[in-house]
């Protein structure tokens, strides 16, 4: 009597139309970044006795499958699957399908892939309507729009300073899709760097790395350094590692005694944004003058003249 | 004799005072020729300003003195380093202006003292 009770009162909780049986939830498409294996997850409600199935259709979606995988919800209510980029296209779809005696729940999303590296110099705005896709309680799908823009893009600059600068760079993103950060995988300055002024670095095929980050200042972004630098106060020398007579820095120092007046940078962002955007700036930084040196080519210099002031205070003891 | 031993005493006194002026012209033409690029190599650098680091400088002209006049006969060197701010006022901290004294007995009757001030402009 028991038992046909339970039953009968489990069997009217699954017909309530407020349970919401065999349902997804907390599923967020963006585009299909460079990585080798992209990872989707999700959120089901009530998973006992329903069949799970998710599928990969060709571009276009016409039901040819690239990809079909049963997946098996057992005690927890989440999970996430793997697929490998090669199976994915741009416009291919991603089929989430629930299935049990009393419900079903059928999902289509479109995905993109970003494939290529855009150069800065060329495009400064990017904007794409559905570069998210995500699932409401009602399981409806809504699309997300982003535009990144990049501003104060210069191809060249002229500067008098002893370091290379890459904050003026700003970056602004707008979406109906509430943010509190622009996401990115990497951003990495490269420096060429022939003739080893940042001696104390690795350098790949004549480049120096440093990664940067981004820092939310107003509504903007700018470049931060991500790697800790440090430099040395006397000769200006920067270094990846602290070190004895070395102290933190935010900026990327050029050596004293550097007499190279042009400077190759290159930035690269990787994976940018919800539209994860691969895009690279080149920029060169032409020294107009030495910062430090004679007072005939440098911006600063050491004056020197005779001094009648011959006082007797603070002696220095002479070690000879 | 008198007059043999005027002639003695004056030719002994140009003889020293030569010599003197040769030393001293030495000191000063090592120690000024070097004064700029040690100070110039102990200028550190904050980000913001310019600015002497003391403790690299004393060491520098330390060094200086130490190669430069090594073979200028004289137990008695003094050194006196003041910094400065624009205004002329005790330097302290970051200071962009220095003066440098030093002070060489070479003889009895000679010494080589001699300032210079330096400012990062």
């Amino acid at each position: 009597m028991l038992k046909k009770s339970l039953t009968l009162a489990l069997a009217l909780l699954n017909l309530l139309p407020s349970s919401k049986p065999n349902r997804f939830k907390d599923i967020f498409i963006t585009p299909i970044s460079d990585k080798q294996y992209i990872s989707f997850s999700f959120i089901v409600n009530n998973p006992c006795d329903t069949e799970f199935k998710i599928y990969v259709e060709t571009p276009g979606c016409q039901d040819t499958y690239l990809y079909r995988n049963k997946v098996y919800i057992l005690l927890n209510f989440s999970d996430q699957f793997l697929l490998p980029k090669e199976i994915i296209f741009d416009n291919s779809c991603l089929i989430f399908m629930a299935k049990s005696n009393t419900s079903s729940s059928f999902l289509r999303f479109d995905l993109k892939v970003q494939n290529p590296l855009y150069n800065l110099n060329e495009y400064t705005t990017f904007t794409m309507e559905d570069a998210l896709q995500y699932l409401d309680d009602r399981e409806t799908i809504h699309y997300a729009q982003e535009t990144l823009n990049f501003n104060n893009l210069a191809n060249n600059l002229v500067l008098s300073r002893p370091f290379l600068p890459f904050s003026h760079i700003s970056i602004t993103q707008e979406s109906n899709f509430y943010m509190d950060y622009l996401t990115f995988d990497e951003i990495v300055m490269r420096i060429l760097d022939k003739e080893n002024l940042f001696s104390l670095f690795k350098h790949k095929n004549n480049y120096v790395d440093i990664r940067l980050e981004l820092e939310k200042i107003g509504q903007n972004y700018k470049l931060s350094l991500l790697d800790k630098l440090y430099v040395h106060n006397e000769k200006l020398l920067l270094s990846s590692q602290p070190k004895e007579g070395f102290v933190r820095t935010n900026y990327i120092y050029l050596p004293k005694n550097c007499t190279k007046r042009l400077f190759k940078i290159e930035i690269q962002f990787k994976n940018l944004g919800i539209q994860k955007i691969n895009c690279k700036y080149d920029y060169n930084i032409e020294i107009k003058e030495k910062y430090f040196g004679s007072c005939s080519t440098a911006k600063h210099c050491v004056q020197i003249e005779e001094s009648l002031n011959l006082s007797e205070k603070n002696k220095v003891e002479v070690f000879l | 004799m008198i007059i043999y031993l005027t002639v003695v005493l004056m030719f002994s006194f140009t003889i020293m005072n030569f010599t003197n002026t040769i030393l001293y012209n030495s000191i000063d033409q090592r120690f000024y020729s070097s004064l700029k690029s040690t100070a110039e190599n102990s200028i550190a650098y904050d980000g913001d300003i310019l600015y002497f680091d003391k403790y690299i400088l004393n060491q520098k002209i330390n060094k200086l003195l130490k190669y430069e006049l090594i073979d200028i006969v004289s137990n008695k060197y003094y050194l006196y380093i003041n910094y400065f701010y624009g205004d002329g006022t005790v330097c302290t901290y970051r200071c962009k202006m220095v003066n440098i004294r030093l002070k060489v007995v070479i003889s009895s009757t000679a010494t080589y003292d001699k300032a210079y001030s330096l400012t990062i402009v």
